[in-house]
């Protein structure tokens, strides 16, 4: 219930800014933050309860952003079918990957799943469909009313994924499901022999996270009007992705999400006033003082405030 | 009285290693069963066969009438096979009771749904689990701040929460005093009278002797034995291969 | 979950300090803004290319600023990430409160910032990019390029070609959108032209022998090979082709290889070079008034930041940026873009890259992309290059250097 009520507050406060903050800057930058809230959320439901780590994310994020400019281009599909079309095609990359699992653990899963982020990237450097290394513009439509401005638009629309993404990493968390990744984690082979369906329920971890990163990518080519496959497929995303729940913390689904606020703030800030080789260092610090200081993250400072709110 | 569990004729290679050959065993509903043999002898990769975590290459594996050898293991710990772990494998970031949440909730307490009616129920069923087994003080600590004598009872309790016909215990006792090797005999009597079959590996004799009922020793991935404790104790073959003379 | 009200407070207390500190003071400074590519892809380049503004503003305020105000230039690292261009712009434009726009260096960066300009209807400088206002047609754009359509890449090299009497040509070009569109102009050049196509090949960008191909093409025995590729197959092509020849019967070989431009290239693939014939943007010996001066001083700077020394190929194009906008700025007395965009469509503007006129899509009503052939190139000599005669000029006709030296064998075995 508590949930529900803060969900709904925050959401609200996002529709509330857009109807009267007027400076763009904001929702721009927003935008990103919310786009980093999601991932690492999606992120952590296989890295974090699951433990089995993904340096994939680009792939899963940039194949949602070019189904959505695909189907945006071929048909002209309003973003909510955008949005549904990538979260299906990276759902079930996901799928894919998740059939990995079967014969990949530990490292050479994280491995693998950077040859995605390759393949992906030269699938789509080779679709001129899609267009190739050169990159997709598009016309992006009116924004649908009552919003004014097509930014304000997607940031709503993005804070409106991050809430969901958020439930679903809750709802996974403190259901049987959650018991069940962490006891992979934990051990896969007691798991096992615990009654829990190891391949099943890493299967369903990495098609659920999947489609969420993919739904954090829909937008993206109408928040550019642009799209193109080295930027897309990003590592910067695959980074953010994983530094953001090891900064938040992994264990609670809130983890992730106050990681990915604090990183992806300072490097919406570092950008504009420093320098863009700050931007990589200050993740690279941030995570190395994290690592030593704090390995639990954030939430591992606060232990027992959070342990204490969960049954 | 038909058998619980018929092994047929199971082989297990790792590489060209033979680790398994041609074993074959046969046990009743509510037998207690011994399987004893040296280090190395295939004990374990035997009950990993039979619990899922390995498949047998040649050979059957029955458990109440039904051809089990290629369920995946979960579905054989939902048909009522259980197994413990000779080096005890915790789910270290839970507490204790939550060990035994994974399987009340994943085999006897499953459903797609989980109200908190059922929770409650899941949760007394650990509970009275941890009690009978002698760790209800420890329910909420940390399962990787347990004790050697305690991660092997939180075996045994994980191993119960699954409901299991059968019960396997690969070297519960290893490591612990004669007075706890007695406690946890104890245990697995008192599991035993509610009608589980038990299969103990075991080095420690005594232990092992007391309580099966039958046992078999295997040697090099073989059978070389198979009787009652005394007939077996008394075997040239078991002395000689635990002496290597 | 209170932490997102708190980020909403902090981000607008940032902004209200900012805009109080703006505030007040009667003689502002005028505001130029971009975000300029200084890491990543594109980051060699971009750091060039800002050297040359920063002196276009150094240069500008020492004549005591636009309408006497002072220019205060507002750059941002966009890292080559189009990803990140949106926010940076908006950045500018809503919180540093610039006045004018200059685009960043290269078509991918530049790309999500056109709807921006085009909604909020803002005059946007071109840097660079390559039919990035195609799709959006934005009325207030001004490329600074001195190409327009891919037509432009390739006039030159055919029309060299055609009076030199060839009669067939060879393609070979990267199976890449650009190097494509390049390819299609060229194809309906040589079809106009009459010349027959004796080979053409598209290799997968991730090509690095290109070996079978060089001598496919001498067996075809072309009068004229034209290649469209991207800076590391420049650098292969060129090698191949001096390890196995093309033949004698090729009279001209280059056309659109990427990098040749680029100095490090260059210098590391000295007298390989010789007999090419490519596109370029400047070379020296031609005589647009100011650029030598231009190119004398910076390239003092220039090593001094440790950027391209010899810096033909972008500086000159973005010094020309600031001299645009402050001809633009001085003529109409205004800083409204609408004003300053009208000015700009009615009037030539007079650069150090020459006279500019835009058409109706803000490219180059007289694109200048030059044809030019490498000849006499040492090894291991970088400034060899600063002297004329090393590229020689031979398009357009208006600033030739030179006339063509052929066949390419011949040419190409000469230091
Ligand atoms: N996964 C494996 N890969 C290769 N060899 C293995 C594997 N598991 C077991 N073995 C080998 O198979 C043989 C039997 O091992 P197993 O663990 O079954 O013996 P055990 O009877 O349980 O011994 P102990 O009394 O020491 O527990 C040993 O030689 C062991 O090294
Ligand atoms: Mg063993």
């Amino acid at each position: 219930m508590r949930f529900w009520v803060s969900a709904g507050l925050v959401f609200s406060l996002a529709v509330i800014a857009a109807a009267i903050l007027k400076n763009e800057y904001y929702f721009f930058a927003g935008y990103t933050v919310l786009t980093y809230v999601v991932l690492a959320t999606a992120w952590n439901i296989l890295g974090g309860y699951a433990g089995y780590v993904n340096f994939g994310t680009p792939a899963f994020f940039g194949l949602g952003a070019y189904a959505a400019a695909v189907l945006f281009k071929a048909t002209e599909a309003p973003l909510l079918f955008q949005i549904i079309a990538a979260a299906a095609m990276s759902g079930l990359l996901g799928f894919a990957a998740g059939l990995l699992t079967l014969r990949l653990r530990g490292i050479f899963f994280a491995i693998a799943t950077i040859a995605l982020v390759v393949i992906m990237e030269t699938l789509f450097i080779n679709w001129r469909y899609a267009g190739g290394a050169t990159g997709l513009q598009l016309l992006r439509p009116a924004p649908v009313a009552p919003f004014e401005s097509y930014i304000k638009m997607l940031f709503v629309v993005m804070a409106l994924i991050a809430v969901a993404s958020v439930a679903i990493a809750r709802y996974i968390e403190t259901s049987w499901i959650g018991r069940g990744l962490r006891a992979i984690r934990d051990s896969e082979e007691a798991a096992e022999c615990s009654g829990v369906p190891t391949l099943k329920l890493k299967v369903f971890a990495c098609s659920i996270s999947g489609a969420l990163m993919g739904a954090a990518g829909a937008p993206m080519p109408m928040y550019l009007s642009f799209i193109e496959p080295a930027s897309t497929f990003n590592l910067n995303y695959a980074i953010g992705a994983l530094a953001s729940p090891m900064i938040g913390g992994m264990t609670h689904y809130i983890g992730p999400v106050i990681g990915a606020i604090l990183l992806s703030t300072i490097q919406q800030v570092v950008t504009v006033t420093i320098s863009g080789e700050m931007n990589v260092l200050v993740v690279g610090v941030l995570l190395v003082v994290f690592v030593v200081a704090a390995p639990e993250g954030i939430l591992g400072l606060f232990r027992k405030k959070f342990s204490a709110g969960r049954k | 009285m038909s058998a619980l569990l018929k092994i047929r004729g199971v082989s297990k290679h790792f590489g060209g290693f033979a680790a398994l050959t041609e074993v074959s065993i046969e046990i009743a509903g509510g037998e207690r069963f011994g399987l004893i043999g040296p280090n190395g002898s295939g004990k374990t990769t035997l009950i990993n066969c039979v619990a899922g975590s390995l498949r047998n290459d040649a050979g059957s594996i029955v458990f109440d009438g039904e051809e089990v050898s290629r369920l995946p293991a979960y579905q054989r710990t939902r048909r009522g096979i259980a197994r413990s772990f000779q080096i005890p494998r915790p789910f270290a970031s839970m507490s204790v009771l939550e060990n035994l949440m994974v399987p009340l909730e994943y085999v006897a307490h499953r459903g797609l749904v989980v109200t908190r009616k059922t929770e409650a129920g899941a949760q007394d069923e650990a509970m009275a689990i941890l009690r009978d087994i002698g760790l209800a003080d420890k329910a909420a600590t940390p399962s990787n701040r347990l004790s050697q004598v305690e991660l092997r009872k939180l075996e045994l309790a994980r191993a119960m929460a699954a409901r299991p016909r059968l019960l396997i215990s690969d070297e519960a006792m290893a490591g612990l005093s004669s007075n706890e090797v007695s406690e946890v005999l104890e245990i697995l009597f008192k599991l035993n009278r509610t009608g589980i079959t038990i299969i103990m590996i075991e080095h420690i004799m005594q232990a092992v002797m007391k309580f099966s009922q039958r046992v078999v020793c295997l040697d090099a991935g073989q059978i070389i034995c198979e009787g009652a404790p005394a007939a077996i104790v008394a075997n040239v073959d078991v002395q000689r291969a635990y002496l290597g003379a | 979950m209170k932490i997102r009200k708190l980020l909403v407070g902090a981000l607008g207390a940032v902004a209200f300090s900012l805009i109080s500190v703006g505030g007040a003071l009667a003689q502002q400074p005028i505001k130029v803004g971009m975000s300029m590519p200084q890491t990543g892809s594109l980051g060699a380049g971009g750091k060039a290319a800002l050297l040359a503004l920063q002196m276009w503003v150094e240069d500008v305020n020492a004549k005591g600023g636009l309408l006497g105000r002072k220019v205060e230039f507002i750059v941002y690292d966009d890292q080559t990430n189009p990803a990140l261009t949106p926010a940076i712009y908006t950045k500018l434009l809503d919180i540093d409160k610039v006045d004018l726009l200059i685009a960043p260096y290269g078509t991918v960066p530049t790309a999500p910032i056109m709807p921006l300009v085009k909604q909020r209807g803002l005059l946007l400088m071109g840097n660079f990019s390559f039919q990035v206002n195609r799709t959006v047609r934005h009325d207030m754009w001004f490329n600074n390029s001195p190409w327009n359509d891919a037509r432009s890449w390739s006039d030159g090299f055919f029309s060299a070609g055609s009076k030199l009497g060839a009669k067939t040509v060879a393609f070979l070009a990267a199976d890449q959108e650009f190097a494509q569109n390049l390819a299609n102009g060229a194809r309906v050049i040589a079809k106009s032209l009459d010349l027959k196509t004796v080979y053409e090949q598209n290799y997968p960008p991730s090509t690095v022998d290109f070996s079978s191909m060089i001598r496919a093409i001498r067996a075809a025995k072309p009068d004229l090979v034209f290649v469209m590729s991207y800076p590391n197959d420049s650098v292969a092509i060129i090698r191949a082709v001096n390890e196995i020849g093309v033949g004698p019967s090729v009279k001209l070989f280059g056309g659109g290889m990427v990098g040749l431009q680029f100095t490090p290239i260059m210098q590391s693939l000295g007298s390989l070079l010789n007999g090419v014939v490519n596109y370029n943007s400047y070379v020296p010996g031609i005589k647009y008034p100011g650029v030598e001066e231009f190119l004398a001083r910076y390239s003092k700077k220039a090593v001094a930041a440790k950027v391209d020394p010899l810096g033909f190929y972008l500086p000159p194009f973005n010094y020309a940026i600031g001299q645009i906008l402050e001809q633009a700025v001085n003529a109409t007395k205004s800083l409204d873009h609408k004003t300053l965009a009208a000015w700009l469509h009615k009037n030539e503007v007079k650069t150090i890259v020459g006279p500019i006129r835009w058409d109706a899509n803000g490219e180059w009503v007289n694109p200048r992309v030059l044809m030019a052939q490498f000849r006499g190139v040492a090894d291991k000599d970088l400034d060899q290059f600063r002297k004329p005669g090393k590229q020689v000029v031979l398009y357009p006709d208006a600033m030739k250097t030179g006339t063509v030296a052929a066949p390419f064998e011949k040419v190409r075995g000469k230091k």
